[in-house]
């Protein structure tokens, strides 16, 4: 029998959106535990969110040298001992400061579990910050920060959230040299003792973590080590008036670093839904018109995409790409074509449905399975939404409209909104 | 135990199929057994040009992202010295479309000037922003070449130079595509959300049909024993100088793959490492250091590289590097420490089970290296390593004739 292969197989689309069950309870001083149960392998996973971001440090590099330094040493073993045992159970210790919270991530074999969650009590509450621990840090932390300022990408993305941002807020991304001078010992231990707390914390597990999950999360983290409050969140600036355009020299650049994108807000807005379809039609997969026009069309660049980036009190949409110095232009002209032309015609209905059935697919791949869910669940603590938001966001995702659409991109995608930031030559 | 069923096509295309019931997806891995070793030396970096066209059309069907992202499905790809993988997820229920996707454009592609036109652009783009324009970003074409003088692996799958990309004809386009994408020179792999015998139903009514073809014939020259030190210095705009030393090793298929392998693991898997510890936590010399092994399909390498800090010479650099060598080589490591890495890769295996995709990819590797099952003989072969095995691997392998080194200093 042959088949007509130019004939596209029949297909299904669903319209219904499943989320894992998360399961939430305190430990007996009120941490804030958050359960995703699934998965067939023997392995966990525990996020710890402290209250200790640069947002509460408010001081460049403290809360991320905070984070690093947990490891690097404690009471009862220095650092060569902590990381010789995360080693010898095959586990892995993660460490990131973000703006609001830092994380501590655990990832172990459950039956490992005992012995890592004792020694990640040891790391949270007793570490001793040695000076020589914390000159090591901040010399590869510099280090890191001037490769990166070799790249024409970063230029831009700083360039761009300073702009939006200003130079006295942590969103706005403002860390110079300077400031690897400025950090003291007694400013981590200090800032150590205000923001590793009981008090805001959140613990996300997901996996399998065993039926003695409870019991071990309260042997180790749920009697009172500090009863102080978190430290104050700092507000992002209402006065900035963000420039337009921002050009950021680099001598001898290949190419130049485009970052284009306008202010947007946090994920309570009542448009971020809608948002987020606008931005994928227009640079958020491989299918988008960002990509379609100016890679596949006209071979401008290896890659453009645009994103939603949300803070706790702020958000913007930015698109980003990396081209040859005299494609800039043409780059530039046809980003504001796609922008014009989404505010200017309606999305086509089939251009509508495959964007809708793509982000249903995109859901279903992004919530399979507990550590895919406890991932983007994560983004919800700083605001306090709960699971629900998902099932808002595919509400949304079925039953808006090319009209809606085109409603968003004019309200949004205003010309006298757009900031342009050029890095490279 | 990862659950492994197979068949093979009167064509020759190996199917496996791996049944995982905990997610609602499925992925298609198809794994083509090309790579830039198998290019002319005036026409590299051919392979993954080659893999960008796959994108632009086959003979039946015009856009091949479209239709699959309108069943909910997504896809990427990518090309390494040896083989080119194709991979996408999509809901278990449209599992066939991915068939269809997938047979038409090993069945024939849309061969088009225009499609070629518009990839050599976006792969010169990306040969600047990846290796170019990057600080340290051309280490790669600095290193292969230098370390090998006859095998195809002295060029990197992005090529050799911008120029081979320029020049590339849609006559080499069509003569590597038969001569390459072929079902009896490729591995589909199946898994997830899936039923075995409608796989295997499936893979026949889509990919049956397409004929056997004659393959190019490969001979490729084997690289000879490296028996000199070799050396390059260069000088670039970077904040940092870097050191970087590669060693001959073996091959994937070789007996002694998982002891050289749990040697990189002794040096650098791990923050309590050797390298970590004594290189940058003890006498801070580095910002940054690792070792590695490359696990190629022919004779491959051992790469040991550091980024310096700025109170560290090279001349310290290399030397301090050269103690950690010469020790792992002259004493055997404990058996703590062995049992160390041999828990570490343990868990890391179970951890690399969790992703269905990540099984597809690896099963259908494996199947085109010897057998898919060998994945489950994965952890009885590295706890079979002893000490003795890996300090006469370091003996052998850490010699200064065995070497190449790169010293890549900043001119800031």
């Amino acid at each position: 029998m042959s088949i007509d292969r130019r004939i596209a197989p029949e297909f299904k689309t669903t319209d219904t959106f499943e989320l894992l069950p998360i399961e939430t309870f305190q430990l007996d001083n009120g941490i804030q535990v958050h359960l995703m149960q699934a998965g067939s392998q023997e392995v966990a996973k525990l996020d710890f969110l402290f209250p200790a971001g640069s947002i509460q440090a408010n001081k460049p590099l403290l809360s991320s040298i905070t984070c690093k330094g947990l490891t690097e040493g404690t009471q009862h073993l220095t650092g060569a001992e902590i990381s010789e045992k995360i080693d010898f159970y095959g586990a892995y210790i993660g460490q990131q400061a973000q703006f609001h919270h830092s994380i501590v991530t655990l990832v172990a074999l459950s039956h490992f579990l005992p012995q890592t969650l004792e020694l990640l009590e040891d790391i949270v509450k007793n570490p001793t910050f040695e000076q020589k621990e914390i000159d090591t840090l901040l010399n590869k932390r510099k280090q890191e920060y001037l490769i990166e300022s070799d790249k024409v990408k970063t230029l831009a993305t700083r360039a761009f959230t300073q702009n939006l941002y200003g130079k006295e807020h942590p969103y706005g991304n403002y860390l110079t040299l300077d400031d690897f001078e400025q950090i003291t010992r007694e400013e981590v231990i200090d800032f150590h003792k205000q923001a590793y707390i009981p008090k805001g914390t959140h613990i996300i597990v997901s996996g399998q973590p065993g039926a003695q999950l409870k019991h071990l999360l309260n042997k180790h983290f749920g009697q009172e080590w500090h009863s102080t409050s978190p430290l104050p969140d700092l507000l992002p600036p209402a006065d900035i008036t963000p420039k337009k355009d921002l050009f950021v020299p680099k001598e001898g650049a290949l190419q130049s670093a485009i970052k284009m994108g306008v202010p947007l807000f946090n994920k309570q807005h009542p448009d971020f839904h809608g948002m987020q379809i606008l931005n994928t039609v227009l640079g958020g997969y491989f299918g988008s018109r960002l990509m379609t026009n100016i890679r596949e069309e006209k071979g401008l660049t290896y890659g453009i995409s645009s994103f939603i980036m949300t803070y706790k009190h702020a958000g913007f949409l930015i698109i980003s790409s990396d081209v040859k110095a005299e494609n800039r232009e043409l780059a530039l002209i046809e980003i504001n074509n796609e922008l014009q032309k989404l505010r200017d015609e309606p999305i086509s209905e089939e251009e509508l449905q495959l964007v809708k059935n793509f982000l249903i697919g995109d859901m279903i791949r992004n919530f399979d399975g507990p550590f895919a869910t406890s991932d983007n669940y994560r983004g919800l603590i700083d605001l306090n939404l709960t699971p629900d938001y998902f099932n808002e966001f595919f509400n949304v995702l079925i039953h808006i409209t090319s009209g809606e659409l085109q409603q968003l991109a004019q309200k949004y995608f205003k010309e006298e909104a757009l900031i342009t930031v050029v890095a490279g030559k | 135990m990862i659950n492994i069923q197979k068949h093979t096509l009167s064509n020759g295309l190996r199917v496996v199929v791996h049944v995982d019931k905990s997610t609602p997806l499925a992925a298609v891995n198809v794994l083509y057994n090309v790579g830039s070793k198998n290019e002319q030396p005036d026409k590299t970096g051919f392979a993954h040009l080659f893999e960008h066209l796959m994108f632009g059309g086959s003979k039946n069907i015009p856009s091949y992202d479209a239709p699959l992202q309108m069943v909910g499905g997504d896809n990427n790809a990518w090309t390494n010295c040896d083989i080119t993988n194709y991979y996408l997820t999509l809901p278990a229920a449209n599992l066939e479309t991915g068939f269809w996707l997938e047979s038409d454009r090993m069945l024939e592609l849309d061969f088009s000037e225009q499609s070629l036109e518009v990839q050599r652009k976006v792969v010169i783009e990306e040969f600047k922003q990846r290796y170019l324009n990057q600080p340290y970003g051309d280490i790669p074409l600095l290193l292969s070449p230098l370390a090998y003088k006859v095998h195809p692996y002295q060029w990197p799958t992005i090529g050799k130079e911008i120029a081979h990309i320029e020049n590339a004809t849609l006559d080499d386009v069509r003569q590597f595509f038969f001569s390459h994408y072929a079902p009896n020179n490729a591995v589909l792999c199946v898994s997830g959300n899936v039923e075995p015998d409608k796989v295997f139903a499936l893979a026949q009514k889509w990919f049956g049909d397409i004929p056997y073809r004659q393959l190019a014939q490969n001979n490729i020259a084997a690289e000879p024993k490296q028996t000199e030190a070799r050396q390059l210095a260069v000088e670039r705009n970077v904040p940092a100088n870097l050191i970087q030393k590669v060693y001959h090793i073996g091959s994937r298929t070789d007996d002694d793959f998982y002891t050289v392998d749990l040697l990189s693991d002794v040096l650098a898997n791990g923050p309590s490492a050797r390298l970590m510890q004594s290189l940058v936590k003890e006498q801070q010399l580095f910002s940054e250091v690792n070792a590695y092994i490359s696990g190629d399909h022919d004779p491959g390498l051992f790469t040991v590289m550091g980024r310096l800090l700025p109170d560290t010479s090279m001349e310290q650099a290399e030397k301090a590097i050269q103690v950690e060598l010469d020790k792992i080589s002259t004493q055997a490591i404990g058996d703590y420490e062995l049992q160390k890495v041999k828990n570490k890769v343990e868990s890391s295996l179970v951890f690399s089970e969790i992703s269905f995709l990540n099984k597809a990819m690896n099963l259908a590797s494996f199947e085109l290296l010897g057998k898919a099952e060998d994945i489950n003989d994965e952890v009885n072969k590295y706890q079979a390593v002893t000490k003795e095995a890996i300090l006469n691997t370091a003996q052998s392998t850490f010699k200064p004739t065995n070497c190449s080194t790169l010293y890549y200093r900043s001119s800031q």
